[in-house]
C-alpha cells in the first residue's frame, strides 16, 4: 500500500517536473522569437531605428538636467522646453562660431576627393616605402607590398571621408531628432507607465523592477560614455592641432566618437590622423608623434576619465564584446557598433532579472 | 457645460478626486498638500484584480506598497487563498499594505489575495526614489512619516511580546 502511494507520488512529481520543463521551453522559444522579431524590425526600419536610437541617447543625456530643474520647482514640460531653448541657442551660437571652420574643412575634403589625384599624393611614398622595406630582398615583393599598402590607404581614406560627408549630408534628416527627443523626455515617465499598465498582474512587480534597472543602467552608461567621448574628442583635437595635422577638428571629433567603441575605437580614431599625415608629409616622425599623442590620450582616458565618468556597467567578457561589436556593425553599421555594448549589457540585466524573477516570484505556478 | 462634454470629463475628474481622497487618508501621505499628492498620483499604478487572484505571495521580493481603492483583500498564510491557514487581516477601501517594501526589498512577510473584484493603487520603491531625487523635501516628509509608522509598529510589537511573556509567567 505504502509502495503504491510512493509510486503515485513519484509519477505526480515527474509530471510536475515535465510540465515545468515544457513551460520553460515555451517561454524560451517565445523569448527567442521575440528577439528575432525585434532584430527583423530594426533591420527593416533601419533609418527610423537610427533616428529613435539617437533621440533616446540625447534624451538620456538630458534627463538629469530635467530632473535638476524639476527639483527647482519647474514642471517637467517647462523644464524640457527651457532646456531645448537654451540648447538651441547654444548650438546656434556654436555653429555661428564653428560653422566656417567645419564647412571649410568639409569643402576642402570634398575638393580633395573630387580632384581625383589622391593616388598621386602617394607618389613620393613609393620611394620611401621601397627604401624602408629593402630588408625584404626581392624587388617584386617590395613592389607588390608597396602597391597593396598604397591601395589600402587610398581605399581607407576615400571610404572614411565619403562616410563623413554622407553624415554631414544626412544632417537634414537628423532635424527630426529634437522633436522625438522632446517628447521622449517630456512624456518618458508616462510612456513607461503605459507600458507597465499592459503587463499582467503576475509579472507586474518583476517588470517594474526590470524596467527601472535597465533604464538606470542604460542612462548611467550613455551619460558616462558621452562625457568620455567629449573629453577624448577635445584632447584629440588639441593634440592634432599642436601636431599641425590637416582637418584636426574633424579627425579629433571622429576620434572622440570612435572612442565609444571598445577596443576598435582608439585605432579607428588614430588611423585617419596617420593617413592624413601621410598625405601631408613624407616624413615618418609625425606618425610617431600621432601614435604617442593617441597613446597618451588613451592612458589619460583609461586612468583618469573613464574610472570617474563612465558608470560601472555590466562586466562583459572581452570576446563577447568583440563579437557583439561585429554583429552591431553588420546590423546597423557604425551606430550598431556604438550601441552594441550598451545593448548587450541591457540584455544581460534583463536575463539576470528574469532568472531572478523565476527563482523568487511564483511565475511558473501561475501559468 | 454640454452634457456630452460633462459626461466625457466626469469620469476622469471623479477618479482623480477619488485618488486624492484615498491617498490623503493613508498615514504616510496625510500631511501632504494637494500639489504634493499629485506627484504621488503621477507615479502610482492602478491594478485590477479578479476575486481570488494573488497580489503577491509570502517570500517574494517586496517592490512597493498597495492601497485598496475598491474591493477587499485578504492577508493570509498558507498555499490556498480560498482555504488559508491563518487570515491575518481583511483590508478594504482606503487600507494599505506592503509599505515596508518602500524601504527595502526584503521578502514579503505574508501573502495577499483579492477577496472580490478589487482595484488597487500601487506605489513602488524605484519610482518613489526617483521622485525623492527630484523633490528631496517631499522625500524627507514621507520618509519621516514612514519611520514614525515603523516606530509605532515596533512599540506595539514590543508591548505584545511583553504581554506574551507575562502570560507565560502566569
Amino acid at each position: 500500500m505504502t509502495d503504491s502511494k510512493e509510486k503515485l507520488l513519484s509519477i505526480q512529481m515527474d509530471r510536475a517536473e515535465v510540465h515545468k520543463l515544457f513551460q520553460i521551453l515555451f517561454l524560451s522559444v517565445t523569448a527567442i522569437l521575440f528577439i528575432w522579431a525585434l532584430i527583423e524590425i530594426v533591420v527593416h526600419f533601419r533609418e527610423l531605428t537610427i533616428l529613435f536610437v539617437l533621440s533616446a541617447l540625447v534624451a538620456y543625456l538630458l534627463d538629469p538636467v530635467v530632473a535638476f530643474l524639476e527639483a527647482k520647482g519647474l514642471s517637467r514640460a517647462l523644464a524640457t522646453l527651457l532646456i531645448f531653448v537654451v540648447l538651441g541657442a547654444l548650438i546656434g551660437w556654436g555653429l555661428y562660431i564653428l560653422l566656417p571652420k567645419i564647412t571649410g574643412q568639409v569643402n576642402s575634403i570634398s575638393k580633395y576627393l573630387q580632384s581625383g589625384n589622391i593616388k598621386n599624393l602617394f607618389g613620393n611614398w613609393d620611394a620611401i616605402l621601397k627604401e624602408k622595406l629593402a630588408f625584404l630582398g626581392s624587388p617584386e615583393t617590395i613592389q607588390n607590398l608597396t602597391t597593396k599598402i598604397q591601395a589600402a590607404l587610398v581605399q581607407f581614406q576615400e571610404g572614411l571621408f565619403k562616410l563623413a560627408l554622407s553624415l554631414f549630408s544626412a544632417l537634414s534628416d537628423l532635424a527630426i531628432i529634437p522633436f522625438i527627443t522632446y517628447f521622449l523626455i517630456k512624456d518618458g515617465p508616462a510612456m513607461k507607465k503605459a507600458l507597465i499598465k499592459a503587463v499582467p498582474n503576475r509579472y507586474f512587480e518583476m517588470s517594474l523592477n526590470l524596467i527601472h534597472k535597465t533604464d538606470r543602467q542604460l542612462g548611467n552608461y550613455i551619460r558616462g560614455q558621452m562625457i568620455d567621448a567629449f573629453l577624448v574628442g577635445i584632447l584629440s583635437i588639441i593634440a592634432l592641432f599642436i601636431l599641425d595635422i590637416n582637418y584636426y577638428f574633424f579627425i579629433g571629433s571622429i576620434a572622440g566618437l570612435a572612442n565609444m567603441i571598445p577596443y576598435f575605437g582608439p585605432i579607428v580614431g588614430a588611423v585617419p590622423a596617420i593617413v592624413v599625415s601621410l598625405t601631408q608629409t613624407s616624413s615618418l616622425m609625425p606618425i610617431v608623434w600621432i601614435a604617442v599623442a593617441f597613446t597618451v590620450i588613451q592612458l589619460i582616458d583609461n586612468v583618469l576619465i573613464s574610472p570617474v565618468v563612465v558608470a560601472r556597467s555590466v562586466e562583459i567578457h572581452p570576446l563577447l564584446v568583440v563579437v557583439v561589436i561585429l554583429i552591431g556593425g553588420q546590423l546597423l553599421g557604425i551606430l550598431g557598433m556604438l550601441i552594441a555594448v550598451p545593448t548587450t549589457s541591457i540584455l544581460i540585466v534583463i536575463v539576470k532579472e528574469v532568472i531572478f524573477g523565476f527563482k523568487n516570484y511564483r511565475i511558473l505556478d501561475s501559468l | 457645460m454640454h452634457p456630452m462634454w460633462s459626461n466625457i470629463f466626469k469620469e476622469s475628474g471623479n477618479k482623480g478626486e477619488n485618488l486624492y481622497q484615498i491617498l490623503s487618508r493613508v498615514p504616510i501621505f496625510e500631511e501632504l498638500s494637494k500639489r504634493e499628492l499629485r506627484e504621488f498620483i503621477r507615479i502610482s499604478h492602478k491594478r485590477t484584480y479578479k476575486p481570488g487572484e494573488i497580489i503577491f505571495w509570502k517570500g517574494e521580493p517586496g517592490v512597493g506598497m498597495y492601497i485598496v481603492q475598491h474591493g477587499e483583500v485578504t492577508v493570509f498564510s498558507g498555499e490556498n487563498p480560498q482555504n488559508p491557514d491563518i487570515v491575518f487581516a481583511t483590508l478594504s477601501e482606503g487600507d494599505f499594505f506592503g509599505e515596508l517594501a518602500l524601504l527595502d526589498d526584503a521578502p514579503r512577510s505574508a501573502s495577499v489575495a483579492a477577496k472580490e473584484a478589487t482595484e488597487l493603487i500601487g506605489i513602488f520603491r524605484p519610482d518613489l526614489f526617483s521622485l525623492f531625487e527630484r523633490k528631496p523635501a517631499l522625500g524627507v516628509k514621507v520618509l519621516l512619516k514612514l519611520a514614525q509608522l515603523v516606530g509605532e509598529r515596533l512599540k506595539l510589537t514590543n508591548q505584545a511580546l511583553e504581554e506574551c511573556k507575562q502570560n507565560e509567567g502566569k
